[in-house]
């Protein structure tokens, strides 16, 4: 036919105006809401630091506003204490270390009981290869030093479902064994001596970070990729 | 420091005028409605604007765009199968001319949205088989999969030729 209707009718899809200047404004806000908690974070810092150095105090007497300094350093103490109670990946979370986006696990009855790292798409880098029985997955931490990762001592997959050819789930689950990271590098195995010999594609939805002392955290993402068994 | 403004703000404006189009197609072709896809939109500026590599030519920002447009709509869309919502397709409210309505749309949006996506970037964006791949994080012949099935499927849905 030599006709593409297909690229003829998505190209008359438009984005509005009124939309487009609405994402830049939104951007633009959300780029001086950061700016300003940078500004905030600092400023709060050189007022901690000019406290304890005693800064300003060039009489080498007693602060005149000794008072409001020392409620200074008491919020910031409590703060301090709060953090630390709260498991390394929250108490990061609070100190502005942390990235991403975070979602609580909530009970039936509105609870938090835990939380999730929802974004890990971009971050870890997923292959897949048959090796007689199992299936090694090799995940590359993109992120390592960064948390939530470094905090995580062993990892397995939370959620992964196998696809033959024409997409028929053929095998799904999590692997109930946990494996070391080494250099942001860690070799999962799912065992997969059941399948025919074919071409499949592997899902993975959910990896699961542990440490010790630490709540499980559920690391979530959308990968893929083709393996030949 | 990652909190350092990275580019001009003016940037923002051209990147939108030369890409923003395109991008919302994508966006809305994966998700099917126009807030969800002005939403990921959002996120893919925010994204570009505060953590966009130096990008070496105007290809390779088109395509680093496209890439993290089509990772914020599958999380986008992970997220909506956990919660689901009853919201149909607006996808011909976009339209310039919402005169022309052959159908094709309707059949695309049926299909899976990995078939959707390499769809619109080969038969609309005009990209070949290996940028997709590099795009998506494929491999060709993934890619040379999806775009035989999505074909196959396109046609059944559809109903008669549409290329």
């Amino acid at each position: 036919m030599g006709k593409n209707l297909l690229k003829e009718e998505i190209k008359e899809i438009e984005m509005p105006l009124e939309m487009k200047e609405r994402v830049v404004e939104k951007c633009r806000n959300a780029q001086l809401d950061k700016k300003e908690s940078v500004n905030m974070k600092n400023t709060d810092k050189t007022n901690v630091e000019s406290i304890n150095t005693g800064e300003n105090n060039t009489t080498g007497k007693k602060p005149h506003n000794s008072r409001r300094k020392w409620s200074r350093i008491a919020t910031v103490a409590t703060a301090v204490a709060l953090c630390l109670g709260l498991g390394s990946v929250t108490a990061l979370a609070a100190t502005g270390k942390l990235e991403g986006f975070f979602a609580d696990v909530t009970r039936w009855d509105g609870a938090v009981v835990g939380e999730t790292y929802e974004q890990a798409t971009e971050e870890i880098e997923v292959t897949a290869y048959a090796e007689e029985d199992v299936l090694v997955v090799e995940a590359v931490l993109l992120k390592a030093n960064e948390a939530p990762y470094f905090v995580i001592e062993n990892w397995g997959i939370g959620k992964y479902s196998i696809q033959d050819a024409d997409g028929e789930v053929v095998a799904e689950g999590s692997t109930a064994a946990l494996f070391k990271a080494t250099d942001g590098k860690i070799n999962m195995e799912i065992f997969v001596a059941e399948l025919e010999a074919g071409s499949y594609t592997l899902t993975i939805t959910e990896f699961t970070g542990s440490a010790k002392a630490e709540q499980d955290l559920p690391v979530k993402g959308y990968w893929e990729c083709e393996f030949r068994f | 420091m990652k909190h350092t403004l990275a580019r001009p703000a003016d940037d923002l404006e051209q990147v939108m005028e030369a890409y923003g189009n395109m991008l919302f197609r994508i966006c809305l072709v994966m998700l099917g409605n126009g807030s969800d896809a002005e939403d990921a939109l959002q996120e893919v500026f925010i994204k570009y604007y505060s953590k966009a590599p130096a990008f070496t030519e105007e290809e390779h920002k088109k395509a680093w765009l496209i890439t993290v447009a089509s990772n914020q709509c599958r999380d986008m869309l992970r997220y909506r199968n956990k919660h689901p919502l009853a919201e149909d397709t607006d996808i011909y409210a976009y339209k310039t001319d919402d005169s022309k309505n052959s159908g094709i749309l309707d059949a695309l949006m049926t299909l899976p949205e990995k078939f959707r996506l390499v769809l619109v970037l080969h038969y609309v964006e005009e990209y070949p088989v290996q940028d997709i791949a590099r795009m998506i994080g494929r491999t060709p012949s993934a890619v040379k999969m999806r775009l035989q099935k999505g074909r196959k499927l396109l046609k059944e849905a559809y109903g008669k030729e549409y290329m």
